[in-house]
């Protein structure tokens, strides 16, 4: 389980969001008003620009580097699962689709404005405001469509995705799981849920279960950590319980990257930034972060 | 009150100590070319036991230079290495202090730390630590790691001070692949010349000898190791000019000399003066294929060259970037075109500032979605550069070359069908997903590493990207090794097909691939008769022919000659030149500025660039 299969369009990697609707997710993340579902929605929009653009090679379009899925998981008001697909549009109702589908159907692109610094040509910097798109592919729903947290559902729901993709792709990097959640299921306990899903291997390796834990607390960011320590309550505990370690081969790419990534670290963040993660799985020539270059070549 | 290291050129200096089971067996030898009244003071002594305290010595005297006020802007690293049953290499750093993971720490650093001192007075403190000996000793496979280590300090700094390395040694492993190894160190150049390997051997049946005091021939294998070792200036009434080759015996101001002694190089070769032809037209030839499941457009290398003018380039785009294509193909034309003088950082920023703002141009960014300019914004393009540039012929017979390299895309030197060095890496396992890169988007550095040496007529130069490379060097060491000559006249479509079955065989790395090679011309181009059965690339399974072994090259310092002003002129538009095929333009795109083109009817028939093609 070597985790070292190259991601190319002949073998693509499978990226698979799973979103916690449940209405808890309206609460406000890390003792802000800010509705920790506006965070994911953010999250998710900007990793599929991201990923979108990690797989532009200035052709026509970006290759399918990638199949992407986007899973929503709540309950009606009597507590009856809704698990499904949150893709809209052209794409509605799929599991499953291709990057270049996904870069030719966002829900509509944004212009957002961002600050830089640029070479103010006298040795100085210059801030500037520069109009960036931003576009959005997933809207989080009305808050009268969000109750209970079916958790184990969810979890069995992606193993079946997951499954078929593996199916018909035996030797490809294994699926990445990206489960965003603030906890607290409803159906039951979710470990072995997530250890029937972790089963899942291509030739190249078992798939990694990354768990994105969303939190009222006011508590540090965690991101990659080898122990449950800082993790502030029972909730973000057993998520790192559910997680998978984080393979030797991306661990060593976030350090090429300047991440931390510690021996024995698991797939696991609190209430820290998921889009990281895409860090993780570039294809190819690395283009170093120069912090990991000898002094004297930075 | 100005620095006084500032006037001081900063240099390295590695120590390679075999830490072989034949280390621990005592032999007969003087200790730093001790005297005891007035005779030689010869014992017998562990040659692990020597060799720590030669290196002691010697840093005991750095540190007291450096306590004394003198500057001393050195990095130093001391490593031992051993094999054990399974044959991988084992490195440790020797420093006290230090982890075992070798690396170069500046001298002040050492010599702060506090050591234990010897018991006798006189005898330099305990600056490197005692290691087990056990095992053999992989020399070629060990310097191969020195190089790495000395290459990477030398990049962006043709400045510096010669690198010097010392390796300490009971005679094992110096085989052709260590020789090869040594060349390589030896085609690193600065500013004061190549960089210096010293070599102290230890061994029974050979009386202690310091280099320069050889009765007659050395043995084997001490004296295959002259022309690799590095030549030490004449000593005022004392010893002549040296091979740094002494076995059982030392004098500490060996390595005084190959440290401190340097006189700055001049280069007077008029690189890019008009010239009858400096590669042979008929024979240079650039070769790719696309990375398996890609379509050859989507190819990301590039080569360009002019055999007449003497000048090459290869360039690797890094798959991650953008418009990378378009990068490489900037970078290896320009490099043909331009001649900028890559060893001199201002002058190598300068020259890719240019090319950043024509590649801006040709990309046509405001035209860019979203995505493309997110990706423009975040990463832009990145490639690796090797460029090669060979001089007039001087009476002598030699001409004079120099490359210069960001990152591993990689040259060979072959004479005789034999690989005689190679430059910027030595080894199959030194290619990794991160080389150096040079950068399409500002705010980056661009620093490279520079190689020179004398070739002749006839030798060929292969220059490869990344994975033809690192497949050359595998069957270098684990079999017959290329049919170097053969990439001269193997049908493309041939050297493709196995290409394609080294990559589907997991033999080679899935990537682009490009191979250019150039046969060093005489005072007058000649036609090659085609060479009969050509072998796949990198798998030969044919005996190698019986050649003479290259004749000592190490000799052939990186000094440049004078040019030979009896040939004449020639004029470019004459001159075929040697180009990637052309790239189907992006989306939007507008061609390079002032970039050469050529028929491309031509690339599409046959794949690649044909060098008798119309002149452009």
């Amino acid at each position: 389980m070597p985790y070292d299969m190259q991601i190319d369009r002949a073998n693509p990697g499978c990226i698979i969001f799973v979103v916690d609707q449940s209405n808890s997710m309206l609460d406000g993340i890390a003792g802000t008003a800010r509705p920790k579902l506006d965070t994911v929605a953010t999250a998710i929009n900007r990793f599929f620009a991201e990923l979108i653009t990690s797989c532009e090679k200035g052709e026509e379009k970006p290759r399918n580097y990638f199949d992407v899925g986007l899973i929503g998981y709540t309950t009606d008001p009597n507590g009856t699962p809704i698990i499904k697909s949150l893709f809209q549009g052209a794409l509605e109702g799929r599991d499953l689709v291709s990057i270049s589908e996904l870069y030719d159907n966002p829900l509509e692109i944004e212009r957002r404005q961002k600050k830089e610094f640029v070479d103010d040509g006298a040795g100085g910097l210059q801030e500037v405001v520069k109009e960036i798109a931003f576009p959005v592919w997933y809207r989080p729903p009305p808050a009268s469509e969000m109750f209970g947290t079916p958790m184990c559902g969810a979890l069995a729901y992606v193993a079946q995705v997951a499954r078929r993709w593996i199916e018909s792709h035996p030797g490809s990097f294994p699926p990445l799981v990206i489960h965003l959640t603030d906890g607290e299921p409803v159906d039951g306990d979710p470990r072995p849920f997530a250890e029937d899903l972790k089963s899942l291997a291509t030739s190249d390796g078992h798939l990694l279960l990354f768990n994105c834990h969303l939190s009222g607390r006011d508590a540090q960011p965690v991101f990659l950590p080898a122990t449950d320590e800082l993790l502030p309550d029972q909730y973000a505990k057993d998520l790192f319980t559910m997680s998978s370690p984080l393979p030797d081969k991306l661990r060593h790419m976030a350090e090429v990257k300047g991440i931390s990534a510690p021996l024995g670290c698991k797939a696991m963040a609190f209430n820290a930034d998921a889009v990281s993660l895409l860090k993780l799985l570039n294809v190819g020539t690395q283009v170093v972060a120069t912090a990991t270059l000898p002094p004297h070549l930075r | 009150m100005t620095d006084p290291s500032a006037a001081e050129p900063p240099g390295c200096l590695v120590i390679l100590t075999a830490l072989s089971a034949a280390m621990a067996e005592d032999v007969r030898l003087r200790l730093g070319h001790r005297t005891l009244d007035d005779e030689p003071w010869v014992c017998e002594l562990p040659r692990e036991f020597a060799a720590r305290f030669l290196v002691d010595e010697l840093l005991e005297g750095l540190a007291n230079t450096l306590e004394a006020g003198y500057p001393v802007p050195l990095d130093l690293a001391v490593v031992g290495y051993s094999a054990g049953e399974d044959g991988r290499l084992r490195l440790v750093s020797l420093l006290a202090g230090e982890e075992p993971r070798p690396r170069l720490v500046p001298l002040a650093e050492v010599a702060d730390r506090p050591v234990e001192c010897r018991r006798r007075e006189g005898e330099p403190r305990k600056w490197t630590v005692a290691a087990p000996c056990q095992g053999t000793a992989p020399a070629a496979a060990a310097l191969a790691e020195v190089y790495r280590l000395v290459s990477v300090w030398l990049t962006g700094r043709y400045t510096a001070r010669p690198p010097v390395v010392l390796h300490c040694t009971a005679g094992e492993g110096l085989d052709d692949h260590y020789r090869r190894v040594a060349r390589s160190l030896g085609l690193l150049v600065t500013s004061f010349g190549p960089a210096r390997l010293l070599h102290v051997g230890f061994t029974p049946d050979v009386e202690p000898t310091l280099c320069g005091q050889w009765p007659g021939p050395a043995p084997e294998p001490w004296h295959a190791l002259f022309e690799v070792s590095a030549e030490l200036p004449a000593e005022p009434d004392g010893r002549p000019a040296r091979r740094a080759v002494s076995v059982n015996d030392w004098s500490i101001t060996d390595a005084w000399s190959a440290i401190f002694d340097r006189v700055p190089v001049e280069d007077p070769t008029p690189w890019t003066a008009p010239d009858t032809a400096r590669f042979e037209p008929d024979t240079a030839r650039g070769m790719w294929a696309q990375k398996l499941g890609n379509t050859p457009d989507q190819w990301e290398d590039a080569f360009a060259s002019d055999p007449v003018a003497g000048v090459a380039a290869v360039a690797d785009g890094a798959s991650s970037g953008i418009f990378c294509r378009t990068w490489a193909d900037q970078l290896a034309r320009r490099f043909v075109l331009d001649r900028p003088d890559l060893r001199d950082p201002v002058t190598l920023a300068h020259w890719v500032n240019q090319l950043r703002s024509e590649w801006r141009a040709a990309i046509n960014y405001p035209k860019l979605n979203w995505a493309q300019q997110r990706k423009v914004d975040d990463v832009g393009a990145a490639a690796t550069l090797l460029g090669l540039e060979v001089g007039p012929l001087a009476a002598d017979g030699h001409r004079p070359w120099r490359a210069a390299a960001v990152g591993d895309a990689c040259l060979f030197w072959l004479r005789d069908g034999q690989l005689l060095g190679s430059f910027p890496v030595v080894a199959h396992d030194q290619f990794g997903s991160a080389p150096l890169l040079i950068r399409s988007n500002p705010g980056y550095k661009t620093l490279a590493l520079a190689a020179a040496g004398l070739c002749r007529p006839g030798d060929v130069f292969v220059l490869a990207t990344d994975a033809v490379a690192a497949r050359l060097f595998r069957s270098t060491t684990h079999g017959p090794g290329p049919d170097w000559d053969g990439f001269e006249t193997i049908p493309e479509g041939q050297w493709r097909a196995d290409l394609d079955a080294l990559r589907r065989g997991n033999d080679m790395v899935n990537d682009d691939c490009t191979l250019l090679t150039l046969r060093v011309a005489g005072r007058e181009p000649r036609s090659r008769a085609p060479l009969a059965e050509p072998s796949p690339v990198g798998s030969s399974s044919a005996e190698p022919s019986p050649v003479e072994p290259p004749a000592p090259v190490g000799a052939e310092s990186a000094a440049p000659c004078p040019p030979a002003s009896d040939e004449p002129a020639d004029t470019a538009e004459h001159r075929p030149l040697t180009m990637s095929p052309l790239q189907p333009p992006a989306a939007g795109a507008v061609p390079p500025p002032a970039a050469p083109t050529a028929d491309p009817e031509q690339k599409t028939r046959d794949g690649f660039s044909d060098p008798t093609a119309e002149p452009v």
